[in-house]
């Protein structure tokens, strides 16, 4: 009697320590599922604040949590995330790679988010298109070499002034105005422009590098401002401020002019000048005219 | 020109709150109020940054002159920073309570940053103590409370600044800017060892974005018309008490 009493126990323990097993593992799971939702959720929050590495650091931990757990929706769900990250980063092959990895996911657990999935490669694939596109265009108006003429001697001091007038356009300038008489104004500029990055105040990124640019081109510092002011444009371009965009195409011009390529010229100004038409913006078209005389009469 | 050489501050290191270092609000039974229960010296934190939010005309701003004003009252210097209203009104609003800032302005004890002044089209003179900025432009704002913050710290280290409010600037910017703005407003005042309130009306922004102003700031207060709430103040418990708005300004009851 008293061993077969003992083996019950034995068999309630073994019960026991099962039941333990279980109840660990479930607690771990439980866990894991947990520590995977706090990293997706400080992905999301790191990619709203446009924090992309941190983003990524976060997602591809709870990539890597759900992966342990054998959780193929919560990978799909995540590399969908990831992908997004990489969107915003304008890193549109990664971006793809991940979206078609949470597609291929969705499809092999018939999982109905897979109709969104494919939606989405299909308009990052045009999105990709349109980088490209515009890239190309870009490249083409505005090569990366300025090469000066050799016979043609600008005022950079008059050029720079009349620059300076064409940045009351824009209205955040005013602010600034003051530092272009200052001894050393590049230094003033340049720590506003890292004021403005640090709060992503992309407005006053670009109008401050307008600024900087003027300043290195009455340096005669030409590859410095023809860098600031096609910067200048990216970020308005980026950040769809269509005057920005116009006003800096001014500046793009005007560098041009100096090299003498007159077709560029043309171009950059008839663009200008149409945009600010489309913003039935007739002040700053009269300006852009202004400069554009000022630049042929001497 | 903003000095880099400012005091060293780890933003990632925790918030400690030593109560024996405390400033006094000058709202009647609120340092009480806030007071822990071990050592019953109240008052804000010295050198956090306190939100105070809650729905529109509740005292929010009212919150700030006082402390403000109990503050130049004590020789310690303020940096205001005003996007709801303008010099003019602010001081015209402050007279109200039979607070005037005339004299301290004189004195050069308060330095102040006007981002509305110029919305109306006003051309407003810059001066040693007065800036005036704008809404639409938060990098100008961010420079000129950098010049400010160098101007307080040199007239005393031990200072207040003020911050009101959030509203306009989110009404004139994309959200994550303004909390950006706000991140380094805290940061700029704390590294120089000043101590910061920030106004915000509830509701001007969405429910994310207020959630995530109110994990900005160290020390969380909400006013709703007749309780005011500590929400999150490190090493205080949470608590509430009934307060007034009188012609001498707020009392915690």
């Amino acid at each position: 009697m008293l061993k077969i009493l003992q083996v019950i126990g034995i068999f309630d323990k073994l019960k026991k320590k099962e039941e333990s097993i279980r109840y660990y593992k479930r607690i771990l799971k439980e866990h894991k599922e947990a520590e995977a939702d706090a990293l997706i959720n400080l992905g999301v929050l790191s990619l709203e604040e446009e924090n992309f590495d941190e983003a990524l650091k976060y997602l591809k931990q709870a990539l890597r949590v759900y992966g342990e757990l054998e959780d193929e929706e919560g990978e799909a769900f995540v590399s969908d995330y990831i992908g997004d990250v990489f969107l915003n980063m304008r890193r549109m092959d990664e971006a793809l790679d991940y979206y078609k990895d949470a597609y291929r996911i969705y499809s092999s657990i018939r999982s109905s988010a897979k109709n969104e999935m494919f939606e989405k490669i299909k308009e990052a694939e045009k999105i990709m298109e349109a980088f490209e596109v515009a890239e190309k265009k870009r490249k083409e108006e505005f090569p990366p070499q300025v090469p000066v003429e050799e016979d043609y001697v600008p005022d950079y001091e008059k050029l720079s002034e009349k620059l300076q007038d064409v940045l009351k356009i824009l209205e955040s300038a005013s602010a600034y105005e003051g530092y272009f008489k200052e001894e050393n104004p590049i230094e003033y500029f340049r720590e506003a422009f890292v004021i403005s990055r640090e709060i992503g105040d992309k407005k006053g990124e670009a109008t401050l590098l307008l600024m900087m640019g003027t300043v290195s081109l009455k340096n005669e510092n030409l590859s410095k401002a023809f860098k600031n002011f096609k910067d200048a444009y990216d970020i308005f371009q980026s950040s769809q401020d269509k005057k920005g965009e116009a006003v800096s195409l001014l500046f793009v011009g005007t560098l041009f002019f100096i090299q003498g390529d007159m077709g560029k010229v043309s171009a950059t100004f008839r663009k200008s000048v149409e945009t600010f038409q489309q913003l039935k913006d007739k002040y700053s078209e009269s300006v852009a005219i202004d400069l554009l005389n000022a630049l042929y009469s001497g | 020109m903003v000095s880099k050489n400012m005091i060293e501050y780890d933003s990632t290191s925790p918030v400690k709150s030593d109560m024996n270092n405390c400033v006094e609000s000058g709202i009647p039974g609120f340092d009480k109020f806030i007071s822990d229960d071990e050592n019953g010296i109240g008052g804000i934190p010295e050198n956090t940054s306190t939100l105070i939010y809650g729905p529109p005309k509740t005292g929010k701003s009212v919150f700030c002159y006082q402390f403000m004003y109990h503050g130049l009252s004590k020789n310690e210097p303020c940096l205001y920073l005003t996007t709801d209203y303008g010099i003019k009104q602010l001081q015209q609003r402050m007279m109200d309570f039979e607070w005037y800032l005339q004299g301290y302005m004189q004195d050069q004890m308060v330095y102040i940053i006007d981002a509305l002044s110029s919305l109306s089209g006003t051309k407003m003179t810059d001066t040693s103590i007065y800036k005036p900025s704008s809404v639409q432009n938060p990098t100008d704002i961010m420079v000129k409370l950098g010049v400010g913050t160098i101007f307080v710290y040199r007239k005393s280290p031990k200072f207040r600044s003020i911050f009101d409010s959030l509203k306009i600037l989110l009404a004139f910017n994309p959200d994550m800017l303004v909390v950006r703005i706000l991140k380094a407003y805290i940061k700029r005042i704390k590294e120089a060892g000043g101590t910061a309130i920030i106004a915000h009306t509830e509701g001007t922004a969405d429910i994310e974005i207020e959630e995530v102003i109110k994990k900005t700031a160290d020390n969380v207060l909400r006013l709703d018309g007749e309780l005011i709430k500590i929400e999150r103040m490190p090493g205080i418990r949470k608590n509430e008490a009934q307060y007034q708005i009188t012609d001498g300004g707020l009392i915690v009851l």
